[in-house]
């Protein structure tokens, strides 16, 4: 069972370079409010594609990506007063999170079956790497590898993986997008 | 069922419908790019 059907496909720089200014467009069209988080993720892929970035990307990946979590962390931190965090609504929340991680592993796992379905014998997906769908990016994407390799040491399905993890990403930031523009219609 | 839940529950539909939707336009954007823009072997010149 083939991780993806199509590895080690090579992919032209131009599609490379496009990829991210195209998706930018795209997820701005069907949901504006994504806009500033799918633009950042996608301009951290175009500096480390475009080939004459390679400091600002080397940059981003190491310095900047841990100076922005410890920020960012500090950040919330300072946020999180005992009459504001030790509450029930707290509790629930973090209840509310497990379910949707444990519900989206499920589906993921259920929809590649589904998807195997339609394919032929010897492309069909091997369903773990649907447990990848997910925002938890790259802790899946390892787990999901580890747990193949466990199971067949000649299993590597790291990049498969990694790609339906970037999907997820993508996905729950469109996601985030569309709830955040429908719910004041709503309320 | 109150209103506030079967709101939420109309939401969360258009939401997941909008990720499906969204991913199969992702799907068909990378199948195009991939066409039309093909990966080319640079031949090294002799």
């Amino acid at each position: 069972m083939s991780g993806t059907g199509h590895a080690n496909k090579k992919i032209s720089k131009k599609a490379l370079i496009a990829f991210p200014i195209v998706v930018t467009i795209v997820a701005g069209i069907i949901a504006p409010s994504s806009l500033a988080l799918i633009g950042f993720l996608m301009f951290g892929n175009l500096i480390r594609e475009c080939g004459v970035l390679n400091k600002l990307s080397l940059s981003a990946q190491n310095e900047l990506a841990s100076l922005v979590t410890i920020l960012l962390g500090i950040t919330i931190a300072s946020t999180m007063t005992s009459d504001r965090f030790v509450r029930v609504d707290t509790l629930l929340i973090i209840a509310l999170g497990l379910f949707a991680f444990v519900f989206d592993t499920f589906g993921g796992v259920i929809f590649a079956k589904f998807l195997n379905l339609f394919r032929k014998e010897g492309n069909k997906i091997n369903p773990m790497i649907g447990a990848c769908g997910i925002s938890a990016f790259p802790m899946s994407a390892r787990v999901i590898h580890q747990m193949g390799q466990k199971e067949d040491p000649y299993n590597y399905l790291l990049m498969p993986a990694i790609s339906a993890n970037v999907g997820g990403q993508i996905g729950s930031v469109v996601a985030g997008g569309i709830i955040l523009t429908l719910v004041p219609l709503f309320a | 069922m109150t209103s506030t839940i079967e709101t939420t529950l109309l939401i969360a539909g258009i939401g997941i419908t909008g990720i499906f939707v969204f991913m199969a336009i992702f799907y068909l954007l990378i199948i195009g790019l991939d066409k039309l823009l093909p990966f080319e072997e640079v031949k090294p010149e002799e």
